[in-house]
């Protein structure tokens, strides 16, 4: 599936977060090709979806959290990360859950991103 | 061997990769194992489904004296998870469907075996697609699921060429020095892996000679140096946006290295 840059201000949250779904579905497709430039083209275009519910009144980066019992690892993964900085404790428990799961390359990003928080390299904001 | 013999033989494989598939496991199999091993070792599903100290559900409970796994709420539960009240066939407690942890609330995603294709797929990069995931899913199951799907495996044709690709990629994490001595010996489905990335490390002003030692070279599954590469290669919301590779263009020889073995133990190649 192709995700152009469409304008997201008009969509609702929950649209926003079937959108965030599908397209972190598609990285883990990408990852698992070992397909990079596809990658990198939906992380921007999850990332266009983050800061949207970012800037919403609010910040509604919460909505997110409903995608931690997403059956898409590489979903639940990108949730929790996106939303440490609005749900610290929850999104860092799902990160550890990913981390202990062995389920490669996931629990392995997931590991390391444990790893960037504790030393401060990864400031979530 | 005849056409229908294979065909009995793949269904015979693929009952155990049923949720249910503790039932195939006769009560007395230990008396099919040699002598002396572990008959919990090489049937969990069994060892739990049999074990007299299993803990079952406090009489008094609707679902009482029926097995439990002793967790609370679910839990991360395996293949062979026995749970269900309500999932008995004559008398025999069965194993059951995933509980409502895995692939919900805060459980681990539904942990099926990925298809396995019986033709050799065209692209190249639906071949890789199909490789890493058995191999991920391999790497994460064991005993009589993951012999059953391997044997699945040795069925198909175009997969025999791969066999010891998907086999290297299930080594168990390894000590720095055995992951050292590998090195150089060339051997089929390894590479040859630099901690700090050989390449970039080079573009931003290290030697060759630094680059090179035998310190810095490791051997490892290329399934996993590939997962590696890839990772090192795109941006991460973890790294601030940026790609690992991107976020130590300007770091230390020692903060690479940091990264370098950080990322192989989280990656399962080498013992925290």
């Amino acid at each position: 599936m192709i995700f152009r840059k469409v304008s997201l201000d008009a969509i609702p949250a929950d649209q926003l977060v079937g959108r965030f779904a599908a397209i972190t579905a598609a990285q883990d497709d990408a990852l698992l090709g070992h397909e990079l430039t596809k990658f990198n083209r939906l992380f921007d275009r999850m990332m266009e979806v983050s800061e949207e519910l970012k800037r919403r009144p609010g910040d509604q980066r919460r909505a997110l959290m409903a995608l931690y019992s997403h059956p898409n690892m590489q979903v639940q993964l990108q949730a929790a990360k996106l939303t440490l900085a609005v749900a610290p404790d929850e999104a860092r428990r799902k990160i550890e859950a990913i981390a202990s799961s062995r389920w490669l390359p996931q629990s392995g990003d997931a590991g390391m991103c444990l790893i960037n928080l504790d030393r401060g390299i990864f400031k979530p904001t | 061997m005849p056409s229908h013999h294979d065909a009995w033989l793949r269904h015979q494989q693929s009952r155990w990769l049923r949720p249910d598939a503790a039932r195939w496991v006769r009560p007395d199999a230990a008396r099919f194992l040699p002598p002396g091993v572990d008959v919990a070792k090489a049937f969990p599903a069994l060892a739990r489904k049999y074990s007299p100290d299993q803990p079952r559900v406090p009489a008094g409970s609707p679902d009482g004296g029926q097995w439990t796994d002793g967790g609370v709420g679910g839990g991360s539960l395996g293949l062979f998870q026995i749970t269900p009240r309500d999932n008995t066939v004559d008398g025999v407690q069965l194993a059951g469907e995933p509980p409502p942890g895995m692939g919900h609330n805060q459980g681990p995603p539904l942990d099926e075996p990925p298809e396995i294709p019986k033709q050799r797929p065209t692209t190249s990069v639906e071949r890789t697609k199909y490789l890493r995931a058995a191999a991920g899913w391999l790497a994460r199951n064991s005993g009589p699921a993951a012999v059953a799907y391997v044997g699945m495996m040795n069925n198909v044709e175009w997969l025999k060429d791969y066999h010891a690709l998907i086999q290297a990629a299930r080594d168990e994490p390894k000590t720095l020095e055995e992951l050292q001595q590998g090195v150089g010996q060339s051997r089929p489905d390894y590479d040859d892996h630099h901690i700090v990335e050989q390449t970039w490390a080079e573009r931003f002003g290290f030697v060759r000679s630094e680059i090179d030692d035998p310190s810095n070279i490791v051997s490892i599954p290329r399934l996993t140096h590939y997962r590696i590469t890839g990772w090192y290669g795109t941006p991460n919301v973890g790294f601030n946006g940026l790609s690992p590779r991107e976020y130590l263009r300007d770091k230390s020889w020692e903060d690479r290295r940091r990264v370098g073995l950080d990322a192989l133990v989280m990656f399962e190649v080498l013992k925290p």
